[in-house]
């Protein structure tokens, strides 16, 4: 069924202090920190696995739940940068933060200016969106 | 515990640095385990200021030959937070990039736009190696002042924000 995770995706990835979980379709949760340079440097070159598996699994729309990111340095962002530049005109990403960690509201709240088109913030808790939401 | 003076326990600690960031988790540690934060707000910003400060640091600090490159303090009493760092810095790894961004920031009228701008930047160009996003999300995200001196090929940055019981 398109947007269903394939049965040889493994449902969490770990990359040292990083955790990624693919549990929904269209859905990827981030716990833990993204601050070394080696979880950096391994994260980005999953991000283009990730980006290609969001384009084969038919997701217009990807909710990112970072709520989960405790901690992340200006490299990180660097990261999201990247990530919303590959999704442009190919999907929108939702992230879901956590209101009360000033980081996620003020940062994610500035990339959502950037990229209105391409990048929603939405505060924790919010329900989950399904790959058929329109994407304006 | 008194409402103007969340630090009752004051806390002073320096931290040697190295090339990498090798050290860096054993302070960001070290500094969320401390008791006397009143507010999460101010545990969470103390803690990212200090990281991004210190990372600078180990990126482009002078090796004095024994792998040592800077320092960084970290001070929390009274209402008060400080973050101070230092390292060698000569011609060749100038510290002109660092003071011209922080004097820049200085006289922002609107600190959101410039990190805006800066974003912007590396949305646009993606061969951009260096974020330079790190003092902008000191002042922007973690609400500290910074001052810089430069004497003696000893750049010193000082980070200071209020941490009150309410935030």
């Amino acid at each position: 069924m398109p947007g269903r995770a394939s049965a040889s995706r493994p449902p969490s990835k770990v990359i040292g202090s990083l955790r990624l979980h693919f549990h929904l379709p269209c859905e990827i949760r981030f716990e833990g920190t993204l601050a070394s340079a080696m979880v950096q440097n391994e994260f980005k070159h999953h991000l283009a696995d990730m980006h290609d598996r969001i384009i084969a699994d038919g997701c217009r729309v990807i909710t990112a739940d970072v709520q989960g990111l405790q901690f992340v340095d200006s490299s990180a962002i660097r990261l999201f940068v990247d990530w919303i530049s590959r999704a442009t005109y190919k999907y929108k990403i939702i992230f879901l933060i956590d209101p009360g960690t000033t980081w996620q509201r003020l940062s994610f709240s500035v990339l959502q200016s950037m990229a209105p088109d391409s990048v929603e913030v939405r505060e924790g808790g919010s329900v989950p969106v399904s790959k058929d939401e329109p994407t304006t | 515990m008194s409402a103007a003076a969340p630090f009752d326990v004051p806390f002073e600690q320096t931290w040697d640095l190295t090339r990498g960031s090798d050290g860096l988790d054993v302070m960001r540690r070290e500094v969320e385990l401390y008791r006397g934060f009143c507010h999460a707000a101010c545990r969470e910003a103390t803690t990212m200021a200090a990281w991004e400060l210190a990372e600078n640091v180990s990126k482009y600090g002078l090796d004095d030959g024994h792998g040592f490159v800077g320092q960084v303090t970290i001070r929390l009493a009274g209402a008060a937070a400080f973050i101070r760092t230092s390292n060698g810095s000569n011609a060749k790894g100038s510290p002109d990039d660092a003071i011209a961004a922080i004097d820049r920031i200085a006289s922002a009228r609107n600190l959101a736009d410039l990190y805006r701008q800066r974003l912007r930047e590396l949305f646009d160009d993606s061969d951009h190696t260096h974020t330079r996003l790190g003092l902008l999300r000191v002042t922007y995200e973690a609400g500290f002042r910074l001052t810089h001196r430069y004497d003696a090929s000893i750049l010193e940055i000082v980070a200071q924000r209020r941490c009150e019981k309410s935030r």
